[in-house]
């Protein structure tokens, strides 16, 4: 396990590299210059020579990924172009605030979406079945930022009940959590569901009936574990979109994590932040995929470590 | 004599006609592919059925007035009428999306047949490409090519293909890798097939079905990319023309004052995202029955 | 699995019930900033409002300026003497302040504040010019670049030292200041954020965002929270005494939106009031109560290309001009927030003139004027934007009015670093432009005229043919000393550019927002600024 774990983590080295080129190329081939959005409308053109050359941009291209590159090397991913600020302190603020919220959201999609598949899944075509199953449409048909204003207005004011933004790991998290799990959860029910019925129409199942096994010990003992896999594989693409999908989540709550560092930075051409939060991110996907692939053996003892 | 021999079996159904059958007695289907029929209507009669005009409005006397009898979706901050607006995005929403899809998917099939064919270091290449692509945020792509093209439409579509093919590629790859294996396969080689008939004339009929159905779930998404790039601010530049998600963008400031302005055009994604849902699902269980 | 459903649910349940509404008591106030948050906390740096407001209430410099009348009143300089000539400034220092880390003011903090503006390493082009271009050594300070000409090469810009030389240290407590053109405006730039005192070597290697400078302001910077918040605490050793409000937290809210729930739930005391909310606030006795609405001195207009085939022509210039129904603009989209604006001057300046009405909307005026331009079935023109959702409102209800008189506006809007960069090289037929003045004296809108900037320059401002007759009053104009003089110069450069429709005037802008009715005192100037130090709780 030990050493496939390495030569995965190897393999991902060279795919690092390239999306670090690859940003690095395509946010200068962008139009709109960092400098000029700085200098704005009062940039005389002396400032704007004067501030481009403090931001580097005058070297030849190759000249700055150069500098760039061997700089990240050493761990230093530059300094923001608005802040002045080293890009690790920004990402190393905003990195728990986005992996805190990301956490809770995916706890929420388990903890609720698992087990309303289950119960679909086992009272399949009843009532229950179908609102839970409109739910779960509701859930990835439903714009995120839609429901995050609907959630802030309903929760916030109306019932005033929890705070509508800002960061704090304490009720502040509920409603940015809640909104970004919608999706997640959606998903997760539906593939519990489909794979928990699939698996109670086999014969091994049919016979543990026919034995007499109680509904609750076949889903438990026999079912589930066998459902766990497809379950698990959306899990792991699931994490990833839920990354990115807390971004939106970010901006509409005011939330102070990577994904809104990484829209205004954007916005703002700040290129050596918009590099860095990038490499963090496909590290993280990277990662997150590792995780998934290690865990399949849990699951499923016939899968071998490749 | 010549009395015609009854046969003793029955020819098997068409495949496709089982499916339809199949597709057709799911109610929930139903309901998705009526949805989706109803929307693509809106859209194309939208010049016929829309009784305002989409881009001017009365500013003087309908600035941001709530739902009545003249405006039955109310109207919004330049006393343009919502519900024409409603109907002239579904054309320019749905367009975006199939266009970006098609993409997707011509580009997707495209690449994931030669890779899964021919398997090797184009495979391992291509798809070291993917996984880069599908590691990036789709915010930056999508800025990125809107940037390099400017901010136009047709742009928005790329920019949305260009994300959305490495799934469809994906699919399209394991498909291949396991019909690759099949005994048509190789029957058809045994006869002398060359390896672009083999991919177009034997594999990719019997990979289709998946590809179609991950496209119908898949329209879902883009248009909800869509009208999330939107909301950031990377909608197509021209003020004028009322993408759903670029009315939804422009509402945000009126969410507790004017509750219909959001309200419709998020009503419209969502049941139109729901509709491809249906279907998608519905396609998904008609064709076929272990579909993963 | 069960375990862990019901961690999550006790997880859930508990979080609701804890309600974690910051303890608001009698001594701390939570406002949040107008636009995102500060880039900076470095007072030479700082060029956003956000920056601003930080440095507003940690700071202060020789000059500061009256809540309510915006003119300069003495802060850390007790008096100063103006010579005859108006070239040379003396100011007496305050005698006992001191900055938050416990040195004594003296001169030489002023001599290194204003040398640490000046070096472009530190002090940002803009906020430093506006402070310092008239003084003596300004331009040995920044030297300007010129341009390399075919096949010499570049020329390497001499390193500036660091120093302005106009800025003498006479002794401990007198500082002199040498103008090299006699500006009347001197004392009221001194009142801007550039121009605030820090300790002497209290810049050296200081991470300014997480400590904030050293000063002698009313506060000092507690806390930074990147994108989420800064607080600020009381300091009680600020020379007019310790201010009544201990704690002032500023949130990072850029939902204009949102600021407004948080406002009704009572997280905030001062959050915006945006237009589209502007109905129902005033339709709701308590929050029409906690409504203010303040007159920001601006002009949001429109820079045309005077190179272009088509804003090259006058007529066209003016025809767009009179076309524009403002006031229904304002009624609508604004919610009567703001004045159409007829000129470049706003209401609150002394060069304002309720009767100067040059553009009065006259559609058959229109039609002639298009006709003689060589359009008569009307024009289609463009105007570029960014994303700021009101803008885009505004110029779609323009769009709306204009179209009527046969001009189609359409409204092109891009992300902000795409707009500036078009609009500095002027690419582009029109641009919208929020200018809002920097301090309250009319030279500071004829800058819209000046090709003083690059944008400016290329879009055609220096070539025009009237360009050196506005640049002559203009320096005529910022000599001479306040009055009815100074004014009619102002006025007429204003009817000069007006004449010829050199910017496209639109509106004069005003903010709302919503104060708390704890709060007591002067909780916003005249300026539209927050300011802790005025301010009373309870």
């Amino acid at each position: 396990m030990l050493r496939y774990t390495l030569g995965r983590l190897l393999q991902f080295i060279p795919t690092l590299i390239g999306i670090y080129v690859l940003t690095f190329f395509l946010m200068r081939v962008l139009p709109g210059d960092p400098a000029q959005f700085l200098e704005g409308d009062r940039g005389s053109t002396e400032s704007l020579a004067e501030t481009r050359a403090r931001l580097g941009l005058d070297e030849p291209l190759f000249t700055q990924f150069t500098i760039f590159f061997t700089n990240a090397l050493n761990g230093d991913l530059g300094k923001s172009f608005i802040t002045q600020r080293p890009v690790t302190d920004s990402i190393s603020q905003a990195f728990p605030q986005t992996a805190v919220l990301a956490l809770c959201a995916m706890l929420i999609a388990v903890g609720v979406g698992i087990p309303l598949g289950i119960v679909a899944a086992v009272t399949h075509n009843s009532i229950w079945d179908n609102l839970t199953r409109l739910i779960a449409l509701i859930g990835v048909s439903i714009p995120v930022f839609w429901l995050g204003l609907q959630l802030q207005i309903l929760f916030g004011l109306q019932l005033k009940l929890l705070p509508v933004s800002g960061a704090g790991f304490d009720n502040h998290l509920v409603l940015p959590a809640l909104a970004a799990s919608f999706g997640m959860l959606a998903v997760l029910m539906r593939i519990t569901r489909s794979s928990l019925l699939e698996v109670l129409t086999q014969d091994y199942i049919r016979t543990a009936r026919g034995k007499g096994l109680g509904f609750g010990r076949i889903s438990r003992r026999h079912a589930l574990t066998n459902a766990l896999l497809p379950i698990l594989t959306v899990w792991g693409t699931g994490l990833a979109s839920l990354l990115s999908g807390t971004l939106l989540v970010e901006v509409i709550f005011s939330w102070p994590g990577m994904g809104r560092l990484l829209v205004d930075a954007i916005g703002a051409r700040d290129y050596p932040s918009v590099q860095g939060l990038v490499i963090t991110f496909a590290a993280i996907y990277a990662l997150l995929n590792l995780l998934v692939d290690l865990l399949y053996p849990l699951v499923d003892p016939r899968i071998a470590y490749p | 004599m010549s009395a015609s021999v009854k046969p003793l079996v029955t020819a098997p159904r068409h495949p496709l006609t089982l499916a339809v059958r199949r597709l057709l007695r799911n109610p929930a289907s139903i309901i998705g592919f009526g949805i989706v029929i109803t929307m693509l209507a809106c859209a194309l009669l939208a010049p016929l059925i829309a009784p305002y005009d989409p881009i001017l409005g009365d500013l003087a006397n309908d600035y941001v007035k709530p739902p009545s009898a003249e405006h039955v979706f109310g109207t919004d901050a330049i006393g343009r009428d919502i519900f024409t607006r409603v109907l002239y995005g579904a054309q320019i929403s749905l367009k975006i999306a199939l266009a970006a899809q098609a993409i997707a998917m011509i580009v997707g099939v495209v690449v994931g047949m030669i890779t899964g064919y021919f398997g090797g270091w184009v495979d391992l290449l291509i798809m070291r490409m993917v996984d880069i692509l599908m590691a990036f945020p789709l915010l930056i792509i999508a800025i990125a090519l809107t940037g390099v093209l400017g901010s136009s439409e047709n742009n928005i579509i790329l920019a949305l293909g260009f994300v959305n093919w490495t799934i469809t590629a994906r699919i399209v790859r394991s498909q291949v890798l396991a019909a690759k294996e099949m005994e048509y396969v190789a029957a058809a080689r045994s006869l002398g097939a060359t390896s672009l008939t083999l991919m177009v004339r034997h594999i990719f009929p019997n990979i289709i079905a998946p590809v179609i159905v991950y496209a119908t779930l898949g329209l879902g998404s883009i248009i909800l990319a869509e009208a999330s790039l939107s909301f950031l601010g990377l909608g197509s530049a021209q003020q004028a023309t009322p993408s759903w998600g670029k009315m939804l963008t422009e509402s945000r400031a009126f969410i507790r004052s004017a509750w219909w302005m959001p309200f419709y055009p998020g009503l419209a994604i969502l049941i139109t995202v729901m509709g491809f849902n249906l279907l998608g699902d519905g396609l998904r269980d008609a064709l076929d029955v272990r579909a993963r | 699995m069960k375990f862990s459903l019901r961690l999550l649910s006790v997880f859930i349940v508990s979080s609701l019930f804890v309600f974690s509404v910051a303890a608001q008591d009698a001594t701390s106030v939570t406002v949040a900033f107008a636009e995102s948050q500060p880039t900076t906390l470095d007072p030479h740096a700082s060029r956003t409002n956000d920056d601003f407001l930080v440095t507003r209430n940690v700071c202060e410099g020789l000059t500061n300026y009256d809540a309510l009348t915006l003119e300069p009143i003495p802060a850390l300089a007790e008096s100063w003497t103006v010579s005859e000539d108006g070239l040379t400034y003396t100011f007496t220092l305050r005698a006992g302040v001191t900055f938050t880390d416990g040195s004594a003011l003296d001169a030489a903090d002023v001599k290194y504040s204003f040398d640490r503006l000046s070096n472009p390493a530190f002090g940002t082009s803009y906020t430093a010019a506006l402070v310092l271009r008239d003084v003596v050594g300004w331009a040995e300070a920044r030297p300007s670049v010129p341009a390399a000409g075919e096949g010499t090469p570049t020329p390497v810009p001499p390193v500036p030292a660091g120093v302005i030389s106009g800025v003498t240290v006479v002794d401990d407590s007198t500082v002199q200041v040498v103008l090299a053109r006699p500006v009347t405006s001197f004392l009221t730039r001194l009142t801007l954020p550039g121009g605030v005192i820090i300790a002497e070597g209290s810049a050296e290697g200081r991470d300014f965002l997480a400590e904030g400078p050293v000063c002698a302001g009313p506060y000092s910077v507690a806390e930074w929270v990147q994108n989420d918040r800064v607080t600020l605490t009381a300091n009680p050793t600020y020379w007019q005494g310790a201010p009544a409000v201990q704690t002032a937290t500023v949130r990072v809210i850029p939902e204009a939106s949102s600021q407004v729930i948080e406002f009704e739930a009572g997280s905030l005391d001062i959050s915006l009031a945006p237009e589209a909310d502007l109905p129902r606030i005033r339709e709701d006795a308590t929050l029409s109560a906690q409504l203010v609405t303040i007159a920001t001195l601006s002009n949001y207009n429109f820079r045309m290309n005077l190179k272009d085939p088509k804003m090259g022509d006058v007529r066209v210039r003016r025809a767009l001009a009179i076309a524009i129904d403002r006031q229904l603009v304002i009624d609508t989209v604004l919610q009567g927030n703001g004045v159409p604006a007829d000129g470049l001057y706003p209401p609150g300046l002394t060069t304002y003139n309720a009767d100067f009405a040059p553009f009065e909307r006259d559609l058959d005026e229109v039609r002639a004027l298009l006709t003689e331009a060589g359009y008569p079935d009307g024009i289609e023109l463009t105007i570029r934007t960014d994303q700021n959702e009101t803008e885009n409102r505004v110029l779609n209800a323009i769009a709306a009015t204009v179209a009527e008189a046969g001009i189609t506006l359409m409204v092109n809007s891009t992300e902000a670093s795409v707009y500036t960069q078009d609009r500095t090289a002027c690419t582009m037929e029109m641009g919208g432009i929020r200018w809002s003045m920097d301090y309250p004296d009319p030279e500071n809108m004829v800058v819209l005229l000046l090709p003083n900037a690059a944008t400016r320059v290329n879009c055609g401002y220096g070539d025009h043919e009237v360009a050196g007759q506005i640049n002559d009053l203009y320096t005529q104009g910022i000599s001479l000393p306040f009055g009815a003089e100074r004014d009619a110069i102002f006025q007429e450069i204003e009817q000069i550019a007006m004449d010829n429709v050199l910017i496209l005037p639109v509106y004069h802008g005003a903010t709302t927002r919503l104060i708390s009715n704890r709060l007591g005192g002067t909780p916003l100037d005249n300026n539209g600024t927050i300011r802790f130090a005025l301010m009373e709780v309870g």
